[in-house]
């Protein structure tokens, strides 16, 4: 082995060298010209795989995991004494359920264990056994709903067709947002596609554009056939048109604090957002910036690519972005910039909606642990859901616990399983206001709590 | 504390202990995912070259390792890795096709690489490299792993590791056509 064949293997790791190899190595390549560009073949190679952007897990990768390792926990070969013994344990479930049931009919309010609490006891334990799908559309095992723990299923009620629905949308549960703009002007641009007419179903995409305080902001909906209530992906481009520096904050304000991203809010006949879901009491919102690619901040001519779910609470919608405005003051290079936060809203999209039932949840747990979604057919679908939780500890000092259901303020799955992160928290201090559905189709809401 | 799910005969860091002298199994979990899940998220789509079996295989390896915890068996980086490889090697002879894999990691995006044709032409030549010279790359130049800690991960000797890592260098290099 030569000298030269001992130092092509030395660059291959040439970190890990000793500071002898590397004198050896360094000496040898001022006389070779081969182990020179071996060398910056080699820095080509470590350049190209760090600058690739691998993907990142999805936000409920841990709550996925946590699911299975309870579907685990399921003996799955009872012998049959204890068949005997979980069937006549289901009959006292639901024995207890329909003794309920009638208290709860005869006296007009919900009495006994459910008193005080929103969530009506149905009609029966659900002995379906609920199932995920995974990536290549196979169901895959889930807990089921009789396991172990109080083998309850229930959900709030109300009336669809004279009869009781669990978890059913209700297009008019709906209430403005609050702590909206503080600035807020928009001037249509161009209307480019059509939105309503024969062309519908054309190859058109529903697409509006704006500008707005230097922002030209796109928002371009996937598909024409939406349904009222459906959660449905956007894609937003917002290319900066003002010789300032600007940097994007947030979006609409889904659980009472603004997104971390930009966004799509729903607005009535008179331009007011319509939430999906009632705000939250009390929330401290976090200061957050949001950056996409290089850098934070754009100046003129950057242009930020993003796609966002909306839920479609009526037949307009609009994009909103919070903005921290810095002028002629770049922020990269002092910290004094004076900075001033906008509220930008787009142009109007509007959509012909037409009507889809909503997907009936099941939920697990008293009070809910866990929640599932029934998958359409045609898999695999995506499942996003949205919401937050209050809960008020009733040990120790009395403290108020509030949060988004999933980090981020929502977060889309594969599974149809949802973990509800509200261990610990007593059933009549709770309170959980959610929405889950399969992307493209209307969502289902679960409200919960007094 | 002593540590009582881990045997004698499995090595593991102090990271590693504070993982096992955590309360509940579910906490011991947790605290595995956070230290490991998206390292091996990723050394598993490199391997795959699929996001949805990088998933699968990611999953899988946890929840095995969810049952090794509550059987008292010990669970380390070694060990999270040789089944992650194993589950993905397994996904592979089942496999009918392995263009879609492919096909991910040629889309994959890339930021900051100075000349963005070349870039191209590595990221074609990087997608059909064997798999283990793409997770031997990966570990090395992306994760910055010393030999050690690679041949810990892949079960070989350090020596191994180096020899992989010059013939994965090379052979990545005739695919693209660098010099010399």
């Amino acid at each position: 082995v030569t000298e030269h064949d001992e130092c092509r293997d030395l660059l291959a790791m040439r970190r890990e060298l000793s500071v002898d190899d590397e004198e050896r190595l360094t000496t040898h390549m001022h006389v070779c010209r081969e182990c020179r560009e071996l060398a910056a073949e080699y820095a080509w190679q470590d350049a190209f795989l760090e600058s690739l952007l691998l993907p990142a897990l999805p936000q409920t990768f841990e709550a996925g995991v946590l699911g299975g390792v309870q579907s685990r926990r399921v003996p799955h070969h009872l012998p049959l004494w204890r068949h005997g013994l979980g069937m006549f344990s289901a009959a006292a479930v639901i024995l207890v359920i329909v003794l309920t049931a009638a208290q709860v009919s005869t006296a007009g309010t919900p009495q006994g264990a459910a008193a005080g609490e929103r969530a009506v006891l149905q009609s029966g334990v659900n002995f379906a056994d609920p199932y995920a799908v995974n990536s290549a559309g196979r169901p895959i095992p889930t807990p089921r709903a009789h396991a172990d723990g109080p083998a309850i299923v229930y959900g709030p009620s109300r009336k669809v067709n004279g009869k009781d629905q669990l978890g059913a949308f209700d297009g008019a549960v709906s209430s403005p947002a609050t702590g909206s703009a503080s600035t807020s002007e928009s001037v249509p641009w161009v209307q480019a596609a059509p939105n309503n007419g024969p062309m519908i179903n054309g190859p058109f995409l529903p697409r509006v554009q704006s500008i707005s305080h230097g922002l030209l902001l796109t928002l371009t909906l996937e598909d024409a056939d939406v349904a009222q209530g459906s959660v449905v992906p956007v894609d937003i481009e917002i290319r900066s048109l003002t010789p300032g520096v600007i940097q994007i904050a947030g979006g609409p304000r889904i659980v009472g604090c603004p997104l971390p991203a930009p966004g799509v809010e729903s607005v009535d006949a008179q331009g007011h957002p319509v939430a999906p879901l009632p705000p939250v009491p009390s929330l401290a919102c976090n200061d957050g910036s949001f950056s996409q690619g290089s850098g934070a901040y754009l100046r003129y001519g950057d242009v930020v690519k993003l796609r966002a779910h909306t839920v479609l609470m009526t037949d307009r919608m609009r994009t909103a972005v919070e903005v921290d405005e810095f002028g002629r003051c770049d922020p990269r290079r002092t910290d004094d910039c004076p900075v001033h936060r906008v509220h930008i809203t787009g142009a109007d999209l509007s959509l012909h909606l037409t009507s889809r039932p909503a997907p009936r949840p099941t939920v697990y747990g008293f009070p809910p642990t866990a929640v599932t979604i029934p998958a359409p057919a045609g898999v695999p679908h995506t499942l996003w859901m949205a919401g937050w939780f209050e809960c008020t500890r009733a040990a120790g000092p009395v403290t108020t616990e509030q949060g988004p259901i999933v980090p981020g303020g929502e977060a889309v799955q594969r599974s149809n399983t949802v973990q509800l992160p509200i261990g610990g928290c007593s059933r009549r201090s709770l309170r959980i206001h959610a929405l889950f559905g399969w992307i493209g189709s209307p969502v289902a809401r679960l409200d919960y709590g007094k | 504390m002593e540590s009582t799910w881990l045997p004698r005969d499995v090595e593991v860091t102090e990271e590693e202990r504070a993982i096992g002298e955590a309360e509940s199994l579910d906490e011991r979990l947790v605290a595995l995912m956070h230290k490991h899940e998206t390292a091996l998220y990723r050394f598993l789509f490199v391997l795959t070259g699929e996001r949805e079996a990088a998933l699968d295989c990611t999953q899988d390896t946890f929840l095995r390792a969810y049952d090794n915890l509550s059987k008292g068996k010990g669970v380390n980086t070694g060990w999270l890795y040789t089944v992650a490889r194993n589950l993905a090697m397994d996904r592979f002879r089942h496999a009918k096709r392995q263009d879609a894999a492919v096909e991910q990691l040629r889309r994959l995006p890339m930021k900051g690489f100075p000349s963005p044709e070349r870039g191209v032409v590595m990221r074609d030549a990087f997608a059909h490299l064997a798999p283990d010279d793409r997770t031997v790359l990966y570990l090395f130049a992306v994760e910055g792993l010393s030999g050690r800690e690679i041949a810990e991960r892949l079960g070989i000797s350090p020596m191994a590791v180096r020899m992989r890592v010059l013939r994965a260098r090379e052979r990545f290099r005739a695919l693209y056509g660098g010099l010399p």
